[in-house]
C-alpha cells in the first residue's frame, strides 16, 4: 500500500504538477513563440506592413499573473529585432482597450488596464507616454462616469486603491460628494463660515426661522434660571 | 405663562410649516439683472490698479479690481495649484509687491484619498499636477507664461496656437498634442489649469443652465479697449449670483464700456474662498475680502509688481 501511494506521488501527482504548470505557461511560450516568429520572419519590412500582418488577437491574451513580465518578454523580443518597442505597445495599448474594453463593474479588468498603464509610463519615449496616458485617461474617464451614473461603490476599498493609483500617476479621477457629505467634511474641518453660507444661499427661510427658534429657546432658558 | 391654545399651536405650526417649504421653491428662470453702474473707489500703482463698486439700483453688490498689462510697469500674475501654496506664495512674494492673492480654479480635496489635487489639466511651474483633461464644463485653458502674462484657449474650439511648437493644440481631441503641450510646459516652466469658461471672444458660453444656485462669485475677465490697452479684472460678487446672472452683468458692463472681452473665467469661491486685497486702504480692502484665510487656500492666483 504505502509503495503504491510512493508510485502514485512519484508518477501522476508529479506529472499532474508539471501539467498545470504547462497548461499555466503554454499560452505564454505560444504566444512568445508567435511573436518571436513573426519578428523573424518580417526582418526587413517596413513598420506599416509589419503590423498590418501581425496578429494582435494573438498577443492581447495577456496572463492574470505577471502581466508586466509578459510585456517586458514582448518588449525584450521586438528590442533584440531592431523593432521599435514604444511604436509597437503605442498600437498595442489600441488594440488591448478594443478588445478589453474597460468596464467599471470588472474590478479586475480596471486593475489590468493600470497595470499595462503602470508598465507603460515608466519609459521614457513619447510614443510610451502617450500610449500611458492613452490607457490611463480611459480608465480615469470610465471611472469618473461609473461615480458619477453611480454604478461605481465609493466606499469600496478595492476601487478606492485603483483612484489612488490612478492619483499617483497625476490622473484624478473625480469622485461627486453629496451635500451632506461634504457639509460632515466642512464641519470636521471647523470651516463653518462655509456651512452656514451654504445654508444661508439655499435656504434661507429656514436659517431665519432657526436663528429665531434658537433664540427663543435661550430667552426662555435664561427666564427659567431667572426665576430659580 | 399663559398655555397657548390648540388653534394657537396649530397655526404657529401652519406658520412655520409654510415658511419651511417657501424655502424649497424652485428656480426662477428669468433674469432680472439691470446694468450694473460703478463707483470709483482707488487708484495706486501710478494709476495702472484701480479699484471700483459696483452698483445694482443704487445698492452695492460687488466690487472690481482692474490691472493694467502692458507697458513699462504692468500687473504680473502667477498661479500656485498644489500643496503648500500658501508656503510657495510666501518665498516668492519676496522683493516683489503683492496686489491682490485669490483662490484659482478648481480643487477637488473630498474624494478619500489625501491631499487635495487640482481638477482639470494642471502645471505648476513646469511640474506636472493632472493629466486628466476634464471633457465637460471646463473649456477654459489657462496657460500662465512664467513672464506674468496669461492667455486662455477655448477647449471647445481647440485653437491654442503654441509659437514655439508651430502648431495649433487641441488636447481634447488629440492625445499626441497633449504631450506635446505638457512636455512644452515642462520645457518652459510654464503654469496651466482648466477652468469654467464663461465667455470667450465678447461671447457669453453659458445659458440658463447656469441658473442653478446663488452663491458668492469671483471672475477674472480679460478685455482690451478700443485703444488696444489689456486689463485683468477680477470681479467679486460676495452677495450671492447665478452664475449666469453674474457673467451676463459683468458682459453688459464691459461691453458697455465699449471694450472687448478676451474671455471671462469662473474661479472657486466655495470651500476655500480666498480674497486679499492689498491697496492700503483697510476700509476698501475689508469690504473685499474672501471668507477663507490665504493660510488654508488649496490654490492661489496671485498679482504683484516687480
Amino acid at each position: 500500500m504505502v509503495y503504491f501511494l510512493n508510485y502514485l506521488k512519484k508518477t501522476v501527482f508529479k506529472s499532474s504538477f508539471w501539467g498545470i504548470l504547462l497548461m499555466l505557461l503554454f499560452p505564454l511560450l505560444l504566444r512568445a513563440n508567435y511573436l518571436e516568429e513573426y519578428v523573424a520572419a518580417s526582418k526587413g519590412t517596413s513598420a506599416q506592413v509589419f503590423y498590418e500582418n501581425l496578429s494582435f488577437d494573438s498577443l492581447l491574451n495577456v496572463p492574470a499573473t505577471d502581466q508586466v513580465g509578459y510585456y517586458a518578454s514582448i518588449e525584450t523580443v521586438l528590442e533584440a529585432h531592431d523593432r521599435q518597442a514604444d511604436t509597437f505597445f503605442l498600437v498595442f495599448s489600441e488594440h488591448y482597450l478594443k478588445q478589453n474594453p474597460v468596464d467599471v463593474k470588472d474590478i479586475a479588468s480596471l486593475e489590468r488596464a493600470v497595470s499595462l498603464g503602470k508598465f507603460l509610463i515608466g519609459k521614457e519615449t513619447k510614443y510610451y507616454a502617450i500610449a500611458a496616458d492613452y490607457v490611463f485617461t480611459t480608465v480615469t474617464d470610465a471611472m469618473t462616469i461609473g461615480f458619477k451614473e453611480e454604478t461605481l461603490d465609493k466606499s469600496n476599498d478595492a476601487i478606492l486603491s485603483i483612484v489612488a493609483e490612478l492619483k499617483k500617476q497625476q490622473y484624478l479621477v473625480s469622485i461627486p460628494t453629496s451635500n451632506l457629505d461634504k457639509g460632515i467634511h466642512h464641519l470636521k474641518k471647523g470651516n463653518l463660515k462655509y456651512i452656514w453660507s451654504r445654508l444661508w444661499f439655499d435656504y434661507p427661510v429656514l436659517c431665519i426661522v432657526g436663528v429665531l427658534s434658537f433664540c427663543f429657546v435661550i430667552y426662555l432658558m435664561f427666564k427659567k434660571v431667572k426665576k430659580s | 405663562m399663559k398655555k397657548p391654545s390648540t388653534l394657537q399651536l396649530f397655526s404657529s405650526f401652519v406658520g412655520v410649516a409654510i415658511l419651511f417649504l417657501s424655502s424649497f421653491s424652485t428656480v426662477d428662470n428669468h433674469y432680472y439683472g439691470d446694468r450694473l453702474s460703478s463707483t470709483h473707489l482707488k487708484s495706486f500703482k501710478d494709476g495702472n490698479v484701480n479699484v471700483y463698486a459696483l452698483k445694482e439700483n443704487y445698492t452695492t453688490i460687488g466690487h472690481s479690481i482692474w490691472l493694467t498689462r502692458g507697458g513699462a510697469k504692468e500687473a504680473k500674475a502667477v498661479y500656485f495649484s498644489e500643496g503648500d501654496v500658501y508656503g510657495k506664495l510666501n518665498k516668492w512674494k519676496r522683493g516683489k509687491d503683492l496686489i491682490l492673492t485669490c483662490s484659482g480654479a478648481f480643487s477637488d480635496d473630498l474624494s478619500k484619498t489625501n491631499g487635495a489635487l487640482p481638477v482639470g489639466l494642471n502645471v505648476e511651474n513646469g511640474y506636472i499636477k493632472n493629466r486628466t483633461v476634464v471633457k465637460e464644463g471646463m473649456d477654459g485653458l489657462v496657460i500662465v507664461y512664467a513672464t506674468g502674462g496669461i492667455v486662455v484657449s477655448d477647449l471647445t474650439k481647440g485653437d491654442l496656437f503654441l509659437q514655439s511648437l508651430g502648431k495649433k493644440i487641441n488636447v481634447r481631441k488629440d492625445i499626441s498634442a497633449k504631450y506635446d503641450l505638457l512636455k512644452w510646459a515642462e520645457d518652459e516652466k510654464a503654469t496651466i489649469f482648466q477652468t469654467q469658461l464663461l465667455a470667450y471672444e465678447n461671447k457669453l458660453k453659458i445659458d440658463y443652465k447656469g441658473r442653478k444656485q446663488t452663491r458668492e462669485r469671483r471672475f477674472l475677465a480679460f478685455a482690451k479697449t478700443k485703444s488696444g490697452t489689456l486689463y485683468h479684472i477680477i470681479f467679486n460678487f460676495p452677495k450671492g449670483e447665478y452664475l449666469y446672472d453674474g457673467a451676463k452683468k459683468v458682459m453688459d458692463h464691459l461691453n458697455a464700456k465699449e471694450m472687448n472681452v478676451i474671455a471671462l473665467l469662473n474661479l472657486d469661491t466655495g470651500a476655500y474662498n480666498v480674497m486679499d486685497l492689498k491697496t492700503g486702504d483697510y476700509s476698501i480692502d475689508a469690504q473685499i475680502k474672501g471668507s477663507t484665510k490665504v493660510s488654508a487656500a488649496v490654490n492661489l492666483l496671485s498679482y504683484h509688481y516687480d
